[in-house]
């Protein structure tokens, strides 16, 4: 294309392409009188020609400025627009305009002038489209009195790309004045950082005399490598100098205006990617519910008693849609756990590497999908579930081949569902834990008074226990070390659970039992006294009456019952979370045997209620954080119910007993 | 590749932890290597009193770091931070997350 | 001062974009096609890289992608010298790692402009 010298060509083009705009312009003229669609049909061959040419034989601002006339000229011409007395004034003008861009072009000067570019804005706004920022610098230059504020959030490859948000920070700086807040949230542990991949989020205020183009122009670049929103700071004041606190808070930021960083962290919400087949499954629903509605309708003004059967339709259907589109709103939140997997094979490697094991990685079920809440949180944990696996689970190659296994140690990262949760397993063939050295470093700090008759699952557990591991004894302990308790309680901040479950040289498994959502649970509605408690169904195991005489006390106050073969605590939610006017006989009310974390009891409860969904509200957000419950919800009646935190009440329970 | 060769100014002593002059992406994985590894050892001593061109991703790392160290309870120190990284951190707001000392010249 | 490298087919463009550089005091380099590109990229480490699309041997974006798996080049910035108003060859450009574009023709204000904005 380039060792032709295309200027031989210009000459003709000029000719041609001004012929056609002088039909053009005829024909637009006869259009104003009413004319037919053949006219409009020339009027686009015209434009289309000059479009075409001027792409050719190196016009591109020719190109472009036609390309949006061309534009609107199709709606017209297929129908979607009807001509009226606006657009042909402006497709007249356009034809002035380009008639100046061909003078200029013979000329040799620059094709795009002021006019020509406030024009193209005009046809680009008649079609219905901005055009792409870089273009509209020069128009509708539309300032904020009180400047803007920037909400950045880079995607992981946009350094690796060589946009470094440093140098458009720089650019920003030079519009105005900047108020620069880094987001650190996302930032993943040290260990499980890729150094190349941005996981930092800016909230910028900007002051001064700004355009909203402007400002897009910094980020033109990578409009499709970050998410990006632009607003007008809404300033009850005249912008007063750059004081981070006592800014008001973005438009609609719930009433939380005078809380400062938090707020600002908080009001990132992040974004999901969802595919369009998944919106349209929603819409489709949305007209199922419409037409359900409609039909209930009918009985708003009389209600005819042989129209029962249509009414008990009507409401079944309605439930049924409502089910659906539940869950389809909850897939929307879905995503693999894939993402997270994914770093694992590098990580292994280079660990492996670093302290010379032999390890092989086997991934199972990366496709299984978590709430994306769920799923950004459950990173860390694993991270150091594996490191530790790798770390003091496997063996050197030299201590297996002693034991008579394979060099090489696998690794397994499993997930799937199994009921309503999601289960992640870490699986080593490794050593086990190592029974002795625990027991003795569990001793040592004060955690057991002695290690005889400990269970297998008791040792497990120690390993969980806050102030069982530092960083110090990892060296001289070959049991399992660092901040195994902060695992844990990551796990159980997301609603999970982790059990660890090892036999000596055989290896280790951790698993690891997360909520399908954070948002909506199953749960057994129970009254305890005048209040409610919601039970999550996940943990139940199964209710039952008990005669009084099957309890058995213990010393120190303590009261066990046996179920399948062994004794259970009983835990009596009454005296747990003191209500008043509950039943005391054991045989008066009902034990429901929940199980978490590999533990087992049973919660002491009048009677219950009835199943039920609960859309979970934190109790911390609105309250403060109360033991042995997880959060609150709101019952049909409007009343608040309180949701019983399983795991925490077995964790309370077994540390009593352990005291 | 270059990167090997500044070394001097790039290897872990006794907690100290020294960045290159060039201290950006491209070359940034060494000095992952190294504050992980120092990640174990407290007190931990930052010297960015060489660095001559800085980006996002080195200012990241040193984040992810500080707040690691931090988690761990482990002290973290600066013996000094040229201008170029000071002004970089400053302009994407991570001054104060990572407690940068006043410039200090190399 | 920076090293450049400018890759263009068309030998007038190529000179254009070299002849404004040097005079602007950048150490600038050329080469006529992507193939051409990586070797003189793997010679020597350049630090911004401008790239016409449409070449022949290798295009622009091949070349990016390429480029881009090179660690090296990690984070370094790479301009397309697109003639495309559409979208598209932006986009493709993007997608196979550069860093941002600058729409043919051009002038030398521009040019400089645009290369002193990402060299810092």
């Amino acid at each position: 294309m380039s060792t032709i010298n295309v200027a031989q060509f210009h000459k003709v083009f000029f000719e041609e392409s001004l012929e056609g705009l002088d039909a053009m312009e005829a024909a637009l003229l006869a259009l104003d009188e009413g004319g037919d669609a053949e006219l409009v049909h020339s009027i686009f061959r015209a434009a289309h020609s000059i479009k075409g040419g001027a792409a050719t034989f190196g016009f591109p601002e020719m190109a472009a400025f036609t390309h949006e006339a061309e534009s609107l000229l199709d709606q017209v011409r297929d129908g979607r627009r009807a001509i009226d007395k606006p657009i042909v004034e402006l497709m007249l003008r356009t034809v002035d305009c380009l008639r100046g861009m061909f003078d200029r072009a013979e000329a040799g000067q620059p094709l795009a002038d002021a006019g020509s570019e406030s024009l193209k804005l005009q046809l680009a706004a008649a079609v219905g489209r901005e055009i792409p920022a870089a273009a509209t610098k020069a128009a509708t230059k539309s300032a904020a009195p009180g400047g803007w504020i920037i909400q950045f959030r880079p995607h992981a490859g946009m350094l690796a790309g060589g946009n470094d948000p440093l140098r458009l920070m720089r650019e920003l700086a030079a519009l105005g004045q900047l108020v620069v807040e880094a987001q650190l949230d996302r930032v993943p542990a040290l260990d499980a950082l890729d150094p190349s991949e941005c996981h930092l989020g800016w909230r910028i205020e900007l002051t001064g005399a700004v355009s909203r183009e402007a400002i897009a122009a910094v980020f033109e670049w990578v409009e499709d490598e970050c998410d990006l929103s632009i607003e007008p700071r809404v300033a009850a004041a005249p912008p007063p100098a750059p004081v981070v606190e006592a800014v008001a808070a973005p438009t609609g930021a719930g009433g939380a205006a005078g809380a400062s960083r938090h707020a600002a962290s908080s009001n990132d919400a992040g974004s999901v990617r969802v595919g369009i087949d998944k919106i349209d499954s929603l819409i489709d629903l949305v007209g199922e519910l419409v037409i359900t509605q409609a039909m209930l309708d009918q009985f708003r003004e009389a209600f005819d008693p042989s129209r029962l059967s249509l009414l008990q339709e009507g409401l079944a259907q309605l439930a049924r849609h409502t089910r659906t589109l539940q869950e389809s709103v909850m897939g929307i939140r879905m995503l693999p756990i894939g993402s997270v997997f994914n770093r694992f094979p590098r990580l292994v490697r280079d660990l492996s590497q670093k302290l010379g094991k032999h390890v092989k990685l086997d991934m199972v079920g990366e496709h299984t999908e978590l709430d994306k809440t769920v799923l950004e949180k459950i990173g860390d944990p694993l991270v150091h579930l594996v490191r530790n696996a790798i770390d003091h689970g496997l063996e050197t190659p030299e201590k297996r081949r002693a034991a008579g296994k394979n060099e090489v140690g696998t690794l397994r990262l499993e997930a799937f569902h199994r009921g309503g949760s999601i289960v992640v397993e870490i699986v080593d063939d490794g050593a086990g834990l190592n029974r002795e050295a625990i027991i003795a470093k569990a001793l040592q700090k004060g955690l057991i008074k002695s290690g005889e008759g400990i269970t297998d699952e008791a040792v497990g557990d120690l390993i969980f226990q806050p102030g069982f591991s530092t960083a110090a004894v990892t060296t001289d302990l070959s049991g399992r070390g660092v901040g195994m308790d902060v695992v844990r309680r990551n796990v159980v901040d997301l609603g999970g659970n982790v059990a660890i479950k090892s036999r000596a040289g055989a290896g280790t498994t951790f698993t690891i039992t997360l909520p399908l959502t954070l948002a909506i649970i199953d749960g057994l509605s129970a009254a305890v006294g005048d209040e409610c408690y919601i039970v999550p169904l996940v943990s139940i195991v199964e209710s039952i009456q008990l005669p009084a005489d099957a309890v058995r006390s213990v010393t120190g106050g303590g009261e066990l019952f046996r179920f399948r073969g062994e004794y259970l605590p009983i835990v009596r939610l009454h005296q747990q979370f003191g209500c008043a006017s509950a039943r005391q006989n054991i045989e008066d009310g009902l034990l429901i045997v929940v199980e978490a974390d590999g533990g087992q009891v049973g919660l002491f409860v009048d009677g219950l209620i009835g199943q039920q969904q609960a859309v979970v509200k934190s109790l911390e957000a609105n309250y403060r954080r109360v033991d042995g419950i997880s959060g609150a919800t709101i019952l049909a009646d409007g009343s608040v119910a309180l949701i019983v935190d399983v795991a925490g009440l077995i964790r309370m329970q077994s540390r009593r007993k352990a005291a | 590749m270059g990167g090997k060769s500044k070394g001097v100014a790039g290897t872990s002593v006794a907690g100290r932890v020294g960045m290159p002059a060039d201290f950006r992406i491209a070359d940034v994985m060494d000095m992952h290597r190294q504050l992980r590894d120092a990640l174990n050892v407290s007190p931990i001593v930052l010297d960015g009193s060489t660095v001559d061109r800085v980006d996002t991703a080195a200012l990241q790392l040193l984040v992810a770091f500080q707040r690691d160290a931090q988690k761990r309870g482990h002290a973290v120190t600066w013996a000094g931070a040229s201008a170029p990284l000071y002004d970089a951190a400053s302009q994407l707001g991570l001054a104060q997350t990572l407690a940068l000392p006043a410039k200090t010249s190399a | 001062m920076a090293k450049i490298l400018a890759v263009d087919d068309s030998a007038s463009m190529r000179g254009m974009v070299a002849l404004t550089l040097r005079s602007a005091g950048y150490d600038v380099s050329e080469a006529e096609n992507g193939q051409l590109a990586l070797d003189s990229a793997a010679a020597s480490r350049f630090d911004l890289v401008l790239a016409d699309v449409n070449m022949p041997v290798m295009d622009g974006i091949s070349m990016v992608r390429e480029l881009r798996t090179r660690p090296e080049y990690k984070g370094v910035p790479i301009l397309m010298l697109t003639t495309e108003s559409n979208t598209d060859k932006k986009m493709e450009g993007k997608a196979a790692g550069a860093t941002g574009w600058l729409v043919k023709p051009f002038d030398p204000e521009q040019l400089l402009a645009t290369v002193r904005r990402v060299l810092g």
